[in-house]
């Protein structure tokens, strides 16, 4: 289980993090001020901080000097989107910039992705009696071995990182086929409904009204 | 470096011009001075042969003159001249018959004294390399007339002029290279001044608003200089005070967008959240409080920033208020928040009359009364109090509240500047408030200051130009 430290003031927006980040399946600190942060980040392991620029006491940068000095990976989230502060935050050694507002489901990604640059990231995901190794692509229950296209097994893959999550057609056709979306929600149906075949998961991947598909675990 | 060349040159050549001309013109007035005397000399061995050969003649009465004996008196008489060369002459079928030397220039005398009737004349001609002043005079003896001529060599006038000439010629050289060496040298000074000040005015242009000249001479490069210091200082003020309003919009900006920007980031998320996931009905009520709170706090801050806007001094209509009216009206509206909080909030107004907006000015003591009671735990008191002091008419809002930092209270009216953000959220506050009361002020030419204790309370006070009252047109004068 992967420890993230959120610093945020605003509460709202802290909350909504931890939230979103809980159900993902982090573990979550969260820090409404600059001395809180950097009180945790001494006293406590992270593998991940998520830092917003503005904070009382000691700002977004400040911290970024004691976290690289523990080695440990920074994303920036900022309302301010001016591309100087961008390259600022990048050129001190932040691992990523998201800026407000965003789309939950986008930073969930970029943890991830950042977790992975740091060899932190699972590259066996469990859900429920099923394994799904990234790296080999292949995918088990019980250890039998299920045949899954690689379509299939892409498909799958975005399901299990953003389980609970509503995922709309349109997103599942661009992460999948990695090209725009236009209209071929019927390719998307067709694999989800191989899928569900093949995993007997008939259950667990449900069809959400007016918005797409969601892996309910 | 053209400038000084162009003064060398313009220098210099105006010298020796002018040297030239006084050379010339002294040269030929000293010449003409020795021309003039030769010449006076030459007639008066003129004047003194003839004396001497009347007195030589009548002073051996039976002389015959015949030529032999005229030559020899002419021979004893020119003994006596040094310089002059004499000739006696007669004259013969219209020419001059001599036994000297000379005789064609003697003839032109003869003919020049004949044309002008004169009975003297001079010329001088340069014969053999020589410069001879020849003199010719007709003298009548004894009912014969006789040709004096004289002759006198005067090369030395020539000879003295030329050497003058050349001299001075070398003078005028060395004077002019001297001069024309300290010119270069004063000149060169004098644009070394205006480099100076060249320097000066790149390095400001490129950039450094402190460079200044450092030239104080008393002359017009250094009143120049002067007054460049005196430009650049106030282009160095005004660059400041633009690039610092140029930041100050910035940071306003960013700060707004801050603003905006946090609160629709809940709302999009929450909202986000409650579309794509299944939650629990404990979680939907929660996120559902979420998205209102914070679409309640963008709508407070659109309102502001509504107000803030449209306060431009040109467009306000004032009225005469009656301020009494005005502070209860405000406390008027506040009274039902004040009662829910459990505040109780107490009035004390002396009549005077401000030039206002209405409506802005109930904003500004609302908004007032508002921070009071965000300040104020239950069961504390607020205390309005207004009064003409001068030519002032003076509100001020009293609380017994936390109060302000004294770091903080500099920066209250900058805006969104909070001083307890999560705070101030919570009770729906955007940062703004003061911001808009100080324009208010502003606006009507008053002014508002704070004083503040933590844990004891906060004072705001406004003081308004009092005016005498006005008779509304509309109501009484049907």
């Amino acid at each position: 289980m992967w420890k993230i430290l959120i610093a945020e003031d605003d509460e709202a927006i802290s909350n909504l993090i931890k939230v979103n980040l809980t159900k993902a399946g982090y573990a979550c600190t969260c820090a409404s001020d600059g001395k809180e942060a950097a009180d945790r980040m001494e006293r406590e392991h992270f593998d991940l901080a998520l830092f917003d620029i503005m904070l009382p006491y000691f700002n977004g940068y400040d911290l970024m000097d004691y976290a690289s000095g523990l080695g440990l990976p920074v994303i920036f989230i900022t309302a301010m989107d001016r591309v100087d502060q961008k390259v600022k935050g990048l050129k001190m050694g932040a691992d990523d910039y998201i800026t407000k507002p965003f789309d939950i489901v986008e930073l969930l990604a970029r943890v991830e992705v950042v977790l992975r640059r740091y060899h932190k990231t699972n590259d066996v995901m469990q859900i429920g009696d099923l394994t799904i190794n990234l790296q080999s692509h292949t995918v088990t229950r019980n250890g039998q071995e299920i045949a899954l296209t690689l379509k299939e097994f892409e498909l799958l893959a975005l399901f299990a990182r953003n389980r609970n999550i509503a995922l709309s057609r349109e997103r599942i056709y661009e992460n999948v086929w990695e090209s725009d979306f236009m209209g071929q929600s019927r390719t998307v149906d067709l694999h989800v409904q191989r899928l569900k075949k093949k995993l007997g998961w008939d259950k667990e991947i449900k069809s959400v009204y007016k918005v797409g598909y969601r892996l309910e675990v | 470096m053209k400038l000084y060349w162009k003064i060398f040159l313009l220098t210099t050549s105006m010298t020796m011009m002018l040297f030239a001309l006084f050379g010339s013109s002294m040269m030929y007035l000293s010449f003409s001075n020795s021309f003039d005397y030769e010449i006076e000399q030459g007639y008066s061995s003129q004047k003194t042969w003839h004396l001497l050969f009347t007195t030589m003649h009548s002073s051996s009465l039976d002389v015959l003159l015949n030529p032999d004996s005229i030559a020899e008196m002419d021979r004893n008489i020119s003994a006596y001249f040094a310089e002059d060369e004499f000739s006696l002459m007669t004259e013969e079928n219209g020419e001059l018959v001599s036994g000297g030397g000379y005789l064609s220039e003697y003839e032109e005398l003869r003919k020049r004294m004949e044309n002008g009737e004169r009975d003297a004349a001079y010329m001088v001609r340069e014969v053999s390399g020589h410069h001879l002043l020849f003199y010719l005079s007709k003298m009548q003896l004894s009912g014969e007339y006789y040709y004096v001529g004289s002759c006198r060599n005067v090369d030395k006038l020539y000879l003295d002029r030329d050497r003058l000439y050349q001299e001075y010629l070398i003078l005028i050289i060395v004077l002019t290279a001297v001069g024309s060496i300290i010119v270069f040298i004063v000149s060169k000074l004098f644009t070394k001044d205006i480099e100076k000040l060249r320097k000066m005015a790149r390095r400001f242009a490129g950039g450094d608003y402190s460079a200044r000249s450092q030239i104080y001479t008393e002359d017009e490069i250094g009143s120049l200089s002067r007054d460049i210091n005196r430009m650049a200082d106030q282009l160095e003020k005004n660059i400041i005070e633009l690039q610092d309003s140029l930041r100050r919009q910035e940071e306003f900006t960013a700060a707004f967008s801050h603003e905006l920007k946090t609160p629709m980031t809940a709302i999009v998320g929450y909202s986000e959240m409650m579309r794509s996931m299944k939650l629990t009905e404990e979680e939907i009520i929660d996120y559902s409080m979420y998205i209102c709170r914070q679409g309640k706090r963008l709508e407070k801050l659109s309102h502001q920033m509504l107000d803030l806007m449209g306060l431009t001094p040109e467009e306000l209509q004032f009225e005469h208020l009656l301020m009494p009216m005005i502070l209860k009206e405000a406390v008027q509206g506040a009274s039902f928040s004040l009662n829910e909080a459990g505040i109780v909030c107490r009035v004390q107004a002396q009549a005077g009359y401000v030039a206002g907006s209405r409506e802005l000015l109930v904003m500004l003591f609302g908004n007032l009364l508002d921070n009071a009671r965000k300040a104020s735990e239950k069961g504390k008191k607020i205390f309005v109090k207004g009064g003409i002091q001068g030519t002032e008419y003076v509100v001020t809002v009293f609380d017994e509240g936390r109060g302000i930092p004294a770091k903080d209270i500099g920066r209250v009216t900058e805006a969104f500047y909070m001083v307890d953000k999560s705070r101030a959220r919570k009770q729906g506050g955007s940062g703004l408030g003061l911001t808009l009361c100080k324009r208010i002020v502003d606006a009507h030419h008053g002014r508002m200051s704070i004083r503040s204790r933590e844990s004891v309370g906060t004072a705001v006070h406004v003081s308004l130009p009092v005016v005498g009252k006005e008779e509304q047109p509309n109501e009484n004068n049907l």
